[in-house]
């Protein structure tokens, strides 16, 4: 599968919530449950919505048709049944979605109904990095897809966003949850033990900036070796199982 | 004028060029329209195989150079203008049996979805972490949730202007993924190509009845009001699967109550 990322255009318009409210009040009321505001560092909303209903609701398309342009962010808007709350922390491919009972729980602010975040658990996955090794050694096709292409920077630009998931997914297995891409560095090289792989990974990020820097002609060579080194961290990494 | 002797040709010339990992490659399995005789010449991709290499290639970093060499070479050969070109997989079996993501294993075990066209058959060795489908389950709700944005930009209008809405043809590939997920998260493996009808006997209490039309590869879609029909049944095709295999999932058994079983 291509990876479903979270869309990647921000609003930074306040959400009128009070509108929303009474707009989901008003066209559906009787299968409402709850609404919840809270913050996610992974979307591109400010803030995202989650709109839980009845266990019974047969749809939940109205809701997303009523907000449609009222949230501009299509990562904005969850709308679940609350017997489907367990989704929220599923492992799945885009990796920082199992964060999402995490941020619920510690951001959220109920704005209707009962408090559903008492029903939200946050225990982490111990499998989600041996998910995400498996996904990535299945995946190795997109590393010929770019080689063929003779795409090395956007081959490098791959390597990147696996070994980012891979490190969230490592992190996310040991409950360490407050992660944002702007503290995973730090908080990656904090909780790992092993001083192999830690620099290990400074030869990889080392490895990108010479890449941008290389002339199209002698892209290759650095490319083959930001694959083995990938090749290496995954190999490391298997380690890493609590 | 692409005919399906193209595909036996690209075939005959990956496994001739992969063929110069001598002892390094320890088996070619064919798998997707090839094997199944549903080659549509143009349409199909180019090439579905997954090469299996001897372990010491991913610990020795200039075999690994010469494997990335060959498969490079070998995949380079075998694209042609206006086919859709897919590049092979490739994986080392270690001693304790390698770990693939679970999506693969039903067409990857499978003698009647997949065929060995070089080396030996490893097939009986390929296994998952995911054996609980536990992942798959994520991944489920991943891709339904993704489905459900595109078509409702399709129908709504995207959030963003600029936003380019999905066509049709990229929804109905959509709904076929997710169909397929939605097997693997019911503890059901079974081919891609069988999960709409499978779906439509396992979830009776779901109105999943245009399920198969909808993932239909051959379809071909209408005028733009037949698109309103189609991007609503969509929706609503997928948002009855979505709550039906949500009840299954929060039962957290296969159907049967008994381990994940590969079909085929």
């Amino acid at each position: 599968m291509t990876q479903a990322h979270i869309s990647t255009v921000s609003t930074r318009v306040p959400l009128d919530t009070s509108l929303i409210v009474a707009k989901l009040r008003s066209r559906g009321e009787r299968d409402l449950h709850s609404i919840v505001q809270f913050s996610h560092p992974f979307s591109k909303a400010d803030q995202v919505l989650l709109v839980v209903l009845a266990a019974e609701a047969r749809n939940r398309l109205w809701v997303y048709e009523e907000l449609w342009h009222e949230i501009v962010d299509k990562d904005g808007l969850l709308c679940l049944r609350v017997s489907e709350l367990a989704h929220l922390g599923l492992p799945g491919p885009v990796v920082t979605m199992a964060s999402l009972p995490y941020w619920v729980k510690t951001t959220g602010r109920p704005l209707y109904g009962a408090d559903p975040r008492h029903e939200i658990g946050v225990a982490p996955c111990t499998n989600l990095l041996r998910y995400h090794l498996d996904r990535v050694r299945s995946s190795r096709d997109q590393i010929l897809h770019f080689l063929v292409k003779q795409k090395y920077r956007s081959l490098d630009a791959y390597l990147v966003t696996e070994r980012h998931s891979l490190m969230y997914a490592a992190l996310f297995s040991r409950g360490i949850w407050h992660v944002s891409p702007d503290t995973l560095a730090q908080e990656f090289t904090a909780a790992c033990a092993d001083a192999a792989l830690r620099e290990h990974l400074g030869e990889l990020n080392a490895l990108s900036e010479t890449l941008t820097r290389t002339p199209d002609g002698e892209q290759k060579a650095v490319a083959y070796k930001a694959v083995w080194l990938f090749e290496t961290f995954l190999s490391q990494l298997s380690t890493w199982h609590p | 004028m692409i005919t399906n002797d193209d595909y036996t040709r690209a075939l005959e010339t990956f496994v001739s060029v992969a063929g110069q990992l001598g002892d390094k490659l320890r088996s070619i399995l064919l798998y997707g329209s090839m094997v199944k005789g549903t080659v549509r010449p143009g349409a199909s991709d180019m090439l579905d195989a997954a090469v299996i290499l001897r372990e010491s290639v991913l610990t020795t970093e200039a075999e690994y150079y010469e494997v990335l060499d060959v498969l490079t070479e070998a995949c380079a050969r075998i694209r042609m203008p206006g086919v859709p070109f897919h590049p092979v997989h490739y994986f080392v079996l270690d001693d304790a049996g390698w770990s693939a993501a679970t999506h693969f294993l039903p067409a990857w075990k499978s003698e009647r979805y997949s065929r060995i066209v070089a080396g030996v058959d490893l097939r009986a060795c390929l296994r998952t972490a995911d054996v609980e489908c536990e992942f798959m389950r994520g991944w489920y709700v991943q891709l339904s949730w993704a489905l459900q944005q595109a078509a409702l930009a399709v129908k709504l209008g995207p959030r963003t202007a600029g936003q380019p809405a999905p066509s049709l043809r990229e929804l109905r590939h959509r709904l076929r993924e997710t169909s397929a997920f939605a097997c693997f998260a019911c503890g059901m493996l079974v081919d891609r190509d069988d999960a709409p009808a499978a779906l439509v006997r396992l979830l009776p209490e779901a109105q999943l009845e245009l399920l198969p039309q909808l993932c239909d590869r051959s379809a071909v879609d209408g005028d733009d009001e037949d698109h309103t029909v189609l991007v609503d049944q969509i929706l609503t095709v997928n948002e009855e699967l979505h709550r039906a295999v949500g009840g299954r999932m929060l039962d957290r058994r296969s159907p049967t109550g008994e381990a994940p079983a590969h079909a085929g």
